[in-house]
């Protein structure tokens, strides 16, 4: 910073003295950070207002020596790391403010409460603390730039009951407001100012219900800071008692907006887009102003802003700074590491400038010295404390705007901001922007219901988005584990190195060399969420979603989907000049019962001939364009009355929606501009040329549809922020009807009355589809009449409703609702791919055997057309199941050990506990994935007994219940694929194939089996030898070639793997002359190398037997 | 010696087109047809055979206990630890005053020499992961044999680290003939060598040269006894391919071989002084790749032709001494080395005490004359990751490297040692042998330090019914077809 600080102070000054001084060093600074999303937390911010004040002054002292030390000695890392931390200096004459327009992307935007800076305030509010927004974001150039946004003051609006209330009664509203609120402890935070600013009477109308009439004034509060937006909406809901107009309670709108998104609509940001300050609206700080660790720090005003809309060319992104972290710890054996005891050890940190293929720094911190990596810097300290002071300084130097990793928010950033107050490195805690704040962590609970309900950590650092890539793929994709392995196996192509956390304390106890190993794994553990960023390209798709919606990318990854959907229903709004009302939410309103999308019975069945799907596009949106189903169109029963038929819809759920021609619904638009802006998109990518754009907008046309598909959502979520279940029931009932609909008309149309060769049947209709097989056997001849199908039916709906020919499947295997498999075929030449619904082939909580076997079995029924041999593949299958001939990594089961007290005995919670009893060091730890198979028990032993470690049953050659497997895993998922194919399916599991079974013994059985002494046996008869008497018996001798051979044929087999293997493995760690350490049990070798070792030995003893 | 691999050695190959004539007369180019000579059997059974001093060397083969237990990064480190000072000592020469640096020590901009092991990064190498491939249009060609692609890199890796070869020259550096001192496309992973150039920007590592260890050093070749009227040359016999019990091979060129090494067809003077033939691996055919046991016929077949070879075998011993080496056919195992065939499997031949049941590679030593062979899978594996098909370019390439099978264990099979790597070469044989090649090449071999190595690559008999006499003394090489014409 000093170095900067330095060439700034050299560049020519042109108009650099800045015209307005700000006061914000001095005031209270730090604000509430994001303000939180329901009053019941936003007391919290206040709360933590409070104390960070408190906090500051004691270390106010501090930082003013940290930052003289600064001054005197100008870099911190002078020699040869860090040289390339920091962002590129900056331009001169950059800083001109009376002659340039500053043009910058913001990527992050938070407020803090604090002095007003009087040039940009109402002469009232001077020397108040009001809210100054701050955003943050970067330049052409790749310079940080945070600005100052004045005067923007929090509001909301009040609706004036009819009649009965004067311009007069207004002073006394506030008056009475203001009392209230000064009473709930407002008083503090005004210091002296008005509560509430003041009062104006506005003309709007509600959003919600149709409203004929003319505009109505409402009371527009605009209050000193934004909590007490929320205070006042409870104190105003709850009844204020008005002095001669008694105890009244109003209904306020646009109360629960959070005040940044407030700031965002009304100055017509979207996130992540780019803005410009005119020149000379604006002023530059002087660096001895400055508070933030930006490059470029600005005063505006918040009338100045022009927001760019994404297009052209601020349709790009900037020179976004990522940072990709990874961190080791050493823990003690048998547990997990705990910030209160354990040491961090090895921090990796790679910066990648949005846009360039490799990242600018790898850098590794490790605790203890290392051997050097190259092409990674290497630093290496002797306390831990010293580490944790250079990685925060790292942080700041190379000033990211956006960290990832993998799961960092859960674990690395909590685990060093822990470990750092336990060490009492107050410096580390400053990794926001913000200069003197610190890092703030609290505990959320996330509950959403597209995603679920996860319990998660919010990590405030200022200035810096976060951006967890374990989140955003546990989110965005369905996969049967998200360890780091399994993930970028998947997206990436490859397995990695997988190091048990009981090996890291042994590496990090050995020499230079064994650290650096561990420090090579933490790098690429660190460059692996950069490259899954790209792969995915996250970064488009994610500036993107936020472009569209409206909303800050931050709340992309810690909201839901409803607040995406509130702000553009809050923009629309605004432009008409309705007025969002705040609901409550919560409760299921009354009286509309809510029927969810009708699936039409499946006739279950394996369909030889081609089946014809016809899809609705974007069924829901649609349906809310054509009915004009919005909240300003909701017709309440009695105005239905007066109306004349032509202006209303009634629904089949029995609600009623004013047509169009009488009022436009805000929701159809918003629907009409997505699909409108994602039909552009889609037509632009068709034409792009460029990799890049392509990027841009394909994420584009996918978070438009994203988005346009969670409008009815919205409306339907009960506990969301505006549920209107009229609007919902009423899309889900149509939906039904046009579902019904649209199978009698085919049904009544093709039929052999009607001169076509078949009769039409529909075989199946889900929630925005229907299957109909027309009968014939040509594929193209159905696609014909598919097409033609679909246009027909369409035409009978109201635009832009429409019934679209996608797709026929040939053939097609129909299970049940919802479960179904089938060839899909776009064009009549060749087939797209196999596609299947609800059937085990993607499910985690079954082991690899059935996937494969179901999946098998999939591609020989469909795409091969053979019955039989898939038949006798299951056959084949069982039979070798059962004489143990299956790779055992088949048969693993794994499931997460997420609590240690379950009602019932869980298998892999009892197993959890046995191999803690073996081995403390390398049991499993709570949120750890357990992997088991399940083996033979003692007789009568239950089933949660008999789960084992794969790794303890291969070394102790423990017998595999494969009858299990074949009861409890293959049976049901068989029969229900094989149900509509086979007239007896049960014919899959019995008969001669499940005759022939190997069990083999175990060495370490319990019970009587431990007295037992196994006895030499013939290899090539069984026959029982005398002690001594070789390995054959007398019979067998003269063979002794043949049964040689055959087991030197089991050894060749086996030694071909060991090497195929371990080679493997070596590849994939990187090295050539270093032990493999890796144990990914994810990696679908992991058990097969183990087995592969295990049988050798046994092997080799075989065969030592022969006498040489 | 042309193209690519030329430029590799030090040392100069000479063809079998340039094969000094040898004084005596040796049955050169013998063409044994079975219908022309069919008048020539020997009455006489009895041949005098010469006898030589006979030297096993392959106890360095030898595993005693094959323990499974163990990983590959040992046998890599021996290797490196064993090459690395010969390595040093041929750089001292080549580049004197070049600082050698390990891989952590290398200054960015500084020019200076490293000595590492080479790892190439192939994308169409075969992995087992893809057998794990959901996509199964992945999967590469399985009948692919050559999996070299341009964009194929080399990493060079040290105890340390590992850092990647710039082998081409870097952007803004048009030195044409650096371009041509390194190209990946020669190079296959396991091999240890010395790289000159410079670390660049990003890690990389400009390479403007390489030093290989070189051929070992080696012992002279017995002087001739300096009598007036030298004594009639000595011959080893090696044959390779022999595929017994091959019920599809035809049995008469085996009959031949057969009654020629007895004496019964031929000149016997000549096959007198064959001292010892060695049969260079796959004695029987494919049989062991039917899965034994499931189907009892199949087991019988593999009995039969075991019986077959056997039978053949004995033939051989009972008239001269025999080593027989295990290949990638026969019923041993496949890791390298391959231990010799197990009593059971060739009972009768193993009653002869002057049958070696000996291992691949094997080394032996005919009157102070050494030998070095295995049965080929070394160089078919090395040529599945080079440009070439020059089978005994790709054999004085592994003398150059200073190991047999630089290739084992990342894509050869071969055995976890730990306190040893066994392949490499650290006496320059003069023979030097690689059996179930496609056709027979001779060539010989002179190095730098004036070794010279006769190299064979041996055709498979089944196919080309070729045996190759090597002449002890000048160490020429004599092929000898037995073609049968009796059946056309």
């Amino acid at each position: 910073m000093a170095g900067y600080a330095a060439k700034r102070g050299s560049a020519p000054g042109g108009g650099g003295e800045p015209k307005r001084q700000n006061t914000g060093g001095g005031g209270p600074s730090g604000g509430g950070g994001k303000a939180s999303q329901d009053g019941g937390l936003e007391i919290d911010v206040e709360r933590e207002l409070y104390e960070e004040e408190h906090e500051q002054e004691m270390l106010e002292d501090f930082f003013e020596d940290a930052a003289k030390a600064a001054e005197a000695a100008p870099s911190l890392e002078e020699g040869d790391y860090g040289r390339n931390w920091c962002r590129p200096p900056l331009e001169d004459g950059q800083l001109d403010a009376s002659t340039q327009p500053l043009v910058f992307q913001q990527i992050e935007c938070d407020y803090t409460i604090q002095r007003a800076n009087n040039s940009f305030v109402q002469p009232q509010l001077r020397g108040a603390s009001v809210p100054v927004v701050r955003m943050y974001g970067v330049n052409r150039q790749g310079n940080s730039v945070c600005a100052f946004v004045h005067g923007f003051e929090p509001y909301f609006y009040v609706a004036l009951p009819r009649g009965g209330f004067s311009p007069d009664d207004v002073e006394a509203f506030r008056q009475s407001l203001e009392r209230e609120v000064v009473n709930a402890g407002g008083a503090k935070l005004a210091g002296g100012f008005k509560c509430i600013t003041r009062i104006e009477v506005e003309h709007k109308k509600s959003l919600w219900g149709y409203d004929p009439g003319q505009v109505k004034p409402f009371l527009k509060v605009t209050t000193l800071v934004p909590n007490f937006v929320s205070k006042c909406r409870t104190i105003i809901e709850r009844g204020l008692n008005i002095s001669g107009l008694g105890t009244r309670a109003f209904e306020t709108f646009e109360s629960n907006v959070l005040f940044i998104l407030r700031f965002m609509i009304d100055c017509k940001i979207v996130g992540g887009n780019w803005l410009e300050f005119p020149k000379g609206s604006y002023s530059v700080r002087q660096p001895s102003n400055k508070v933030t660790y930006s490059q470029v720090e600005v005063d505006v005003g918040f009338e100045s802003i022009i927001s760019h809309p994404a297009e052209g060319e601020f349709m790009d992104l900037g020179k976004l700074r990522i940072l990709s972290v990874d961190i080791e710890c050493a823990g003690r054996k048998g547990h997990f590491p705990e910030a209160e005891i354990d040491p961090v050890i090895q921090i990796a940190s790679m910066l990648t400038v949005q846009g360039e293929p490799k990242p600018r720094v790898r850098n590794i911190m490790t605790l203890g010295t290392c051997a050097p990596i190259v092409g990674s810097e290497v630093m290496s300290f002797d306390r831990e404390t010293e580490l944790l002071k250079k990685w925060a300084d790292l942080v700041r130097k190379t000033d990211p705007d956006i960290i990832i990793g993998y799961n960092i928010l859960k674990f690395d950033l909590p685990y060093l901001i822990d470990r750092a107050n336990k060490l009492k490195v107050k410096e580390f805690s400053y990794l926001g922007r913000v200069k003197n704040n610190v890092v703030k962590v609290r505990d959320t609970v996330f509950s959403s219901k597209a995603y679920g309900t996860r319990e998660s950590k919010e990590i405030t650092i200022d200035g810096r988005v976060q951006f967890d890539l374990f989140t955003v793929i546990q989110r965005d994709h369905k996969l049967s584990s998200y360890s780091l392995n399994n993930v970028s196996a998947t997206f990436l192509g490859e397995q990695k190195e997988d190091v048990h956390h009981s090996c890291i304390t042994d590496l990090q106890n050995g020499n230079e060399e064994t650290r650096r190993r561990l420090a090579v794994y933490c790098l690429k553990d660190a460059y692996l969420p950069q490259r899954l960023l790209d792969k995915l390209m996250y970064m488009y798709n994610y500036i993107e979603m936020a472009r569209v919606t409206g909303v800050p990318l931050s709340f992309l990854t810690t909201r839901g989907q409803s607040i995406k959907v509130f702000s553009q229903i809050l923009r629309k709004a605004r432009e008409r000049g309705l007025l969002v009302p705040a609901k409550k939410g919560g409760g299921v309103q009354d009286g509309v019962a809510y029927e969810g999308a009708t699936v039409l019975e499946a006739k279950a069945g394996y369909y030889t001939k081609p089946v014809a799907t016809l899809d609705f596009a974007s069924l829901y949106p649609s349906i809310m364009m054509a009915h004009n189903l919005c909240y300003c169109t909701l017709l309440p029963p009695y105005m239905v009355g007066s109306m004349s038929p032509d202006d209303y819809t009634k629904t089949p759920s029995g609600q009623y929606f004013a047509k169009s021609s009488l009022c436009k619904g805000i929701l159809p638009e918003i629907l009409e501009e997505l699909l409108g802006a994602r039909k552009r998109a889609k037509k632009e990518l068709k034409e792009a040329k460029d990799e890049f754009l392509k990027g841009v907008l394909n994420g584009r046309q996918l978070a438009l549809k994203v988005s346009a598909n969670s409008v009815y959502g919205f409306t339907g979520a009960t506990v969301g922020k505006m549920p209107c279940l009229e609007i919902s029931a009423s899309v889900t009932a149509f939906g039904r009807d046009m579902i019904m609909h649209t199978k009698n008309l085919v049904t009544k149309k093709y039929c052999k009355a009607n001169g076509y060769e078949h009769d039409a049947e529909v075989v199946y209709g889900d929630t925005d589809s229907v299957m109909i097989k027309f009968g014939s056997k040509d594929l193209k001849k159905s696609m014909e009449l598919g097409e033609e199908a679909a246009e027909f039916v369409s035409d009978t709906f109201v635009k832009p409703i429409k019934l679209e020919f996608e797709k026929c499947y040939f053939p097609y295997l129909l299970i049940s609702k919802k479960r179904y498999a089938g060839l899909l075929w776009t064009n009549p030449r060749k087939y797209d791919k196999m596609d299947t619904k609800g059937i085990e082939t993607v499910r985690r909580d079954n082991c690899a055997l059935v996937r494969n076997v179901i999946t098998t079995c999939l591609e020989k029924v469909l795409i091969e057309q053979d019955v039989d041999g898939a038949v006798s593949y299951v056959k084949k299958m069982i039979s070798d199941l059962l004489q143990n001939k299956l790779d055992m990594s088949m048969l693993v089961v794994t499931k997460e050990l997420s609590k240690t007290n379950y009602a019932a005995k869980q298998a892999h919670v009892e197993l959890a506990e046995k191999m803690r009893k073996r081995d403390a060091a390398t049991a499993p730890q709570l949120g750890d994935r357990i992997p088991f198979v399940i083996i033979k028990g003692m007789k009568g032993a239950k089933a949660y007994e008999k789960a084992e470690d794969p790794i303890y049953a291969l070394e102790n050659n423990l017998a595999i219940d494969y009858q299990h497997y074949v009861e409890h895993h293959l049976t049901l998922p068989l029969l229900r694929i094989f149900e509509p194919i086979l007239k007896n399916p049960k014919s899959l599991l019995v008969g001669e194939h499940t005759r022939k079974v190997v069990n083999p013994t175990s060495k370490a059985g319990g019970g009587m089996m431990g007295f037992l002494k196994v006895g030499a046996k013939c290899l090539g008869c069984k026959a029982p030898i005398p002690k001594g008497g070789g390995n054959l018996c007398k019979h067998c001798k003269s063979q002794e070639a043949s049964i040689y051979s055959r087991e030197i044929e089991g050894l060749r087999e086996l030694e071909a793997d060991f090497n195929k293997l371990w080679t493997q493995c070596q590849r994939c760690s990187g090295s050539l002359h270093q032990d493999v350490l890796c144990t990914a049990r994810d990696c679908p070798i992991f058990y097969r190398r183990k087995k592969c070792q295990v049988d050798l030995v046994e092997k080799q003893e075989k065969i030592k037997g022969f006498a040489w | 010696m042309t193209g690519s691999t030329a430029r590799l050695f030090h040392a100069r190959v000479a063809r079998d087109a340039d094969l000094a004539p040898t004084s005596s007369a040796p049955p050169q180019q013998q063409q044994l047809d079975a219908a022309d000579d069919l008048d020539l059997v020997s009455k006489d059974h009895e041949v005098e055979r010469a006898t030589c001093e006979y030297k096993c060397l392959d106890d360095l083969y030898l595993v005693g206990d094959r323990v499974y237990n163990k990983q590959y990064a040992h046998l890599y480190f021996q290797r490196l630890q064993n090459l690395g000072p010969f390595i040093r000592g041929k750089v001292k020469k080549k580049w004197p005053g070049l600082p050698v640096r390990k891989i952590l020590e290398v200054e960015p901009g500084v020019e200076c020499a490293v000595i590492g092991t080479v790892y190439k990064d192939m994308k169409l190498k075969p992995s087992v992961l893809d057998e794990y491939a959901k996509d199964k249009s992945l999967q590469p060609h399985l009948a692919t044999t050559k999996f070299v692609s341009p964009d194929d890199t080399l990493l060079l890796e040290d105890e340390g680290a590992r850092m990647a070869l710039q082998c081409r020259p870097g952007p803004g550096r048009q030195d044409a003939s650096a371009a041509a001192a390194v190209d990946p496309i020669d190079f296959v992973s396991g091999v240890c060598v010395a790289v000159r150039g410079v670390e660049e920007e990003g890690g990389h590592f400009q390479v403007t040269d390489v030093c290989f260890p070189g051929p070992a050093s080696q012992r002279p070749v017995p002087a001739p006894p300096s009598s007036p009227s030298p004594p009639p040359p000595k011959y080893v016999a090696l044959v390779s391919g022999l595929r017994l019990g091959d019920a599809s091979a035809d049995p008469l060129p085996l009959q031949l071989l057969a009654d020629y090494v007895t004496g019964s067809l031929g000149d016997a003077e000549t096959v007198g002084r064959i001292a010892r033939m060695v049969v260079v691996g796959n004695v029987l055919g494919e049989v062991a790749e039917v899965p034994v046991g499931e189907d009892k016929r199949e087991a019988r077949e593999s009995a039969k032709s075991l019986r077959e070879a056997d039978i053949f075998l004995t033939q051989v011993a009972s008239s001269m001494p025999l080593d027989v080496m295990p290949g990638p056919s026969d019923p041993c195992n496949v890791s390298l080395p391959q231990q010799p065939f197990h009593r059971c499997l060739l009972p009768s031949t193993t009653c002869y005490a002057n049958v070696g049941r000996v291992t691949n590679p094997h080394g032996f030593e005919m009157d102070g004359v050494s030998f070095m062979g295995t049965s080929g899978q070394n160089i078919d594996d090395v040529l599945r990751f080079v440009g070439h098909e020059d089978r005994v370019g790709a054999m004085a390439a592994t003398l150059e490297w200073g190991h047999t099978a630089p290739t084992a264990p990342d894509t050869l099979p071969a055995f976890p040692f730990v306190d040893r790597d066994p392949f490499l070469v650290t006496e320059c044989p003069h023979v030097y042998f690689v059996g179930n090649q496609p056709k027979l090449e001779v060539a010989l071999m002179e190095g730098p330090e004036g070794q010279r190595t006769r190299l064979i690559s041996l055709p498979r008999f089944a196919e080309t019914q070729t045996a190759v006499l090597v002449n002890l003394q000048d160490l020429s090489c004599h092929p000898i077809t037995f073609a049968s014409s009796v059946g056309n």
